[in-house]
């Protein structure tokens, strides 16, 4: 107080006070599932799913959108609304469904510290079991915050895709305009990745989370201009970064036909900035990212789930006085450590298919988002507008589709 | 069929509904109580008949169960009349926030408890358990099986509804005489957990609902993060009026983190004085003394008599909290000394401030910093000590309360945090 003079400067800091929840969401969108799968779409298929990255793109805004302005209108959690609108039933299903999505996404995540250690000749026996511990202990004892911010610097190392994608040389026109020309394989491995596409782009762990972060906040309806830029801004900005991975893996690996497997490969891609410690700088960035999620995303479940069902919560309490809460923090995080212990599995399979799920359980967190935000008790005058209404319609009728698609396509493939 | 006493609204919600002459009416939507009462009493009832909802009134309603089977029959109904002090359970209820008064904690309604009491079925109980939540979801005879395999039994968690307050539709429909009057009668550092819990947009609304005397008190027992958000979402006028029943050391606190804009709008309301003061204050640093201190604090210029000293005590009527100490001034505003009320009562009435008065004090600068300043409290046991500045002009005292509440406590928290 009393330092900051220049009001031009102050207004400045303001805006960046209100600027956050929604890049911090998207950013921690792109873990080590969003990484891996972002460069499988590149290095397998090149620039063909782009258009779809565009479309995603204004689906995401208008979905965070719709948390910030439920968040600052109703001044509540996701999971408060869903509770308090449709009942012990419905919550339940949505609960379960995000439970499910998450603990997916957290598998993932374990996965990204073995993978990313493995690059470093550590094997997951020991890195992962160590990160777990770790995790549990930094977050009930220690002093998480300022881990986070460690892990959080770690995770920059990704902007050097965008660097990288320069030194590459891509031909932007042919980029561009395969950006706006839609293009659709119909094939269970094309339709399996674009849907992990949209699962690790849109999950239904960012809406509770984002809507959440907001709500702690304490933002309100006069801030909600500026939270609407934050939203926005960072929906293009983590696309942005999505996309130059995407461009770059194409470039680099999807020209010489080099499909990933392990994260080797998948960090083969930053060779022409990195040269041969590419597969170290990829390793750190992995470790980060999935370090940072592996703390955020069994916390913010807990935190939903006990919010929903009224359950003692939050890490002052004592284990005896929340037991639910941090037995589900707990669980998650030591059931996904051992599923990811299991021998022979593909460290890079599990991030991806655990992506493709939270793809395909997204939109029913979505419809219940829409239902919310167009119930005239709960927003007031801030209901959706027909385009917002319309723009979500569409992207949950896409992905429900893609999913029902999956799902026949081997029955069919059997009477055929 | 045998008549029942006593149920859970969850058995009762869509069982179906007849009158005296075996009529189906339609399925129980909801159950609408009346809040005049101590306890809330069943009304009327909305029932649902192929689609369409309406609301009847009874003469008298009598719930029957066989099995797993519950049935209601109401007696001479007519068209309900909503009146004013009403609300509907699964509406209004169910499923919502409640503050739990005796566990001072905010819980959810998982279901509620219904019994016959005189004429009418009242609600009696809260269930906020996880009984209550099985049973909602229909798998608690399920789960009770399996557990009674593995010879574990579920604990109830009811409340009687007595050390209930709702919070939810309170402030738009629930008009009870006295709003929150449970609520209010506790502590205000309970009130302040309490709050905590609760959804900001809640939290602020009831916090509104306080007079000025009783939102200072808990203004002052939040935590530094909820502080700087209450006031950021009050209007700078009613803040002003709660900040009048505050101390300005505790307001400047509160105001360090809030946004700086609204501070300038606080600041001009207020009296010149007191914005004066609280500006001075926000300037020091973080670690100083400064940072802590009160500036209400009771100085005599030195040639002042005993006599006019107690006098302008008695008019002034000091708070305790700050009497432990007077101390003494030359015409600068320098600390020449300090006198404690015990001198002043065993000394002769026309003796002069400067005559009693011990000249030894120990005393901190205001750039000091809270090290040396707990380290001079605890070595001398003072209960207060002055503050002056580089001139040794008395600007404050720091008060051995402020000092635990603000320096040790934070500090110890930390230690057992980290040796837990």
């Amino acid at each position: 107080m009393g330092k900051i003079k220049n009001k031009r400067f102050k207004e400045l800091i303001f805006i960046l006070g209100i600027i956050g929840p929604g890049l911090i969401t998207v950013n921690a969108g792109n873990d080590a599932g969003g990484i891996a799968t972002y460069a499988a779409v590149g290095a397998h298929y090149g620039y063909k799913m782009l258009w779809g990255l565009l479309l995603i793109t204004f689906s995401l805004a208008v979905i965070q959108e719709m948390n910030a302005r439920m968040a600052v209108v109703t001044g509540k959690g996701l999971s408060d609304l869903i509770r308090e609108q449709f009942g012990v039933k419905l919550t339940f299903f949505a609960m379960v469904t995000l439970f499910i999505a998450n603990f997916g996404v957290l598998v993932g995540d374990f996965a990204g510290i073995a993978a990313s250690m493995e690059l470093f000749g550590i094997a997951k026996y020991i890195s992962v079991p160590l990160v777990a511990i770790f995790t549990l202990f930094i977050i009930t004892r220690g002093n998480y915050s300022k881990t986070e911010k460690v892990f959080l610097a770690f995770t920059f190392v990704f902007f050097s895709y965008i660097i990288t994608c320069f030194i590459a040389k891509p031909d932007w026109n042919v980029v561009f305009k395969e950006m706006f020309t839609p293009q659709i394989e119909l094939n269970k491995g094309f339709i399996l990745t674009f849907i992990g596409m949209i699962g690790t782009t849109i999950t239904p762990y960012m809406q509770f989370y984002l809507q959440s972060s907001i709500v702690d906040k304490g933002l309100s309806i006069e801030d909600y201009k500026y939270e609407k830029i934050d939203v926005y801004l960072s929906a293009v900005w983590g696309d942005l970064v999505s996309f130059f991975i995407i461009v770059t893996t194409a470039i680099t690996l999807y020209k010489n036909g080099i499909h990933i497997e392990n994260a080797e490969q998948a960090a083969l891609a930053l060779k022409p900035l990195a040269g041969n410690y590419a597969s170290a700088l990829f390793g750190l960035g992995l470790f980060g990212a999935s370090a940072l999620a592996i703390a955020i995303i069994p916390l913010s479940t807990t935190y939903a789930i006990c919010e929903a069902f009224g359950f003692e919560r939050g890490l002052d309490n004592e284990y005896k006085e929340a037991p639910i809460f941090y037995g589900i923090f707990a669980g998650m995080i030591i059931l996904s450590a051992v599923i990811v212990l299991i021998p022979n599995l593909s460290l890079v399979g599990i991030m991806l298919a655990t992506q493709q799920m939270a793809g395909m359980l997204s939109p029913v967190i979505l419809i219940f988002m829409v239902i919310l935000t167009n119930k005239k008790e709960v927003m007031g005058e801030y209901t959706n507008s027909k385009t917002q209404n319309v723009i979500i319609w569409i992207t949950v009728a896409f992905i429900v589709t893609l999913s029902i698609i999956i799902f026949i396509s081997p029955l069919i493939e059997r009477l055929v | 069929m045998e008549r029942v006493k006593g149920c859970y609204v969850s058995y009762v919600l869509g069982a179906p509904v007849y009158d005296t002459t075996d009529i189906f009416l339609g399925k129980l939507n909801d159950l609408i109580v009346t809040s005049d009462e101590h306890l809330p009493s069943v009304e009327g009832i909305r029932i649902k008949n192929r689609d369409a909802l309406r609301e009847i009134a009874f003469k008298s309603l009598s719930i029957f169960r066989k099995g797993n089977k519950y049935k209601i029959i109401v007696d001479n109904y007519f068209e309900y009349k909503r009146v004013e002090n009403y609300y509907s359970l699964s509406n209004d209820i169910l499923d919502k926030q409640i503050v739990d008064i005796n566990g001072r904690r905010v819980v959810r309604v998982n279901d509620l408890r219904l019994a016959e009491i005189g004429a009418s079925y009242k609600v009696v109980a809260v269930d906020i358990g996880f009984r209550g939540l099985l049973r909602r979801l229909g798998i608690l005879d399920f789960t009770e099986i399996i557990l009674s395999r593995f010879n574990r039994r579920l604990g109830d968690s009811l409340i009687i509804w007595d050390n209930v307050e709702p919070i939810k539709g309170q402030i738009d429909r629930l008009t009870l005489s006295m709003p929150y009057k449970k609520l209010k009668s506790l502590h205000p550092a309970d009130i302040a957990d309490i709050l905590e819990e609760l959804d900001a947009k809640y939290r602020s609304d009831i916090f509104k609902t306080f007079d000025t005397r009783l939102a200072a008190d808990t203004l002052e027992e939040f935590e530094d993060e909820y502080q700087t958000d209450l006031v950021e979402n009050i209007d700078a006028a009613l803040a002003k009026e709660i900040f009048e029943n505050m101390p300005n050391d505790e307001i400047a606190d509160i105001l360090e983190d809030v946004d700086e804009e609204h501070v300038e709008k606080i600041l001009e309301k207020m009296d010149k004085e007191d914005a004066e003061e609280i500006k001075e204050l926000l300037e020091y640093e973080e670690d100083t003394v400064g940072s802590i201190m009160t500036t209400d604090y009771i100085a005599f210029n030195f040639e002042k008599t005993v006599d006019e000293v107690i006098k302008e005590l008695r008019e002034t009527k000091p708070s305790s909290e700050i009497a432990y100490y007077l101390y003494v001034v030359d015409d600068d505003g320098r600390l020449l000394g300090v006198v404690s009320i015990r001198d002043l009562i065993v000394s002769p009435g026309d003796s002069k401030l400067k005559e009693i008065m011990k000249s030894n004090v120990i005393y901190v600068k205001d750039s000091d910093t809270l090290d040396d300043l707990t380290e001079l409290v605890t070595k001398y046991e003072l209960l207060a000590i002055p503050v002056v500045d580089e001139n040794k002009v008395l600007v404050g005292m720091a008060i051995l309360n402020d000092i635990v509440d603000e320096v040790l406590l934070p500090r110890w928290k930390k230690i057992l945090k980290r040796s837990a």
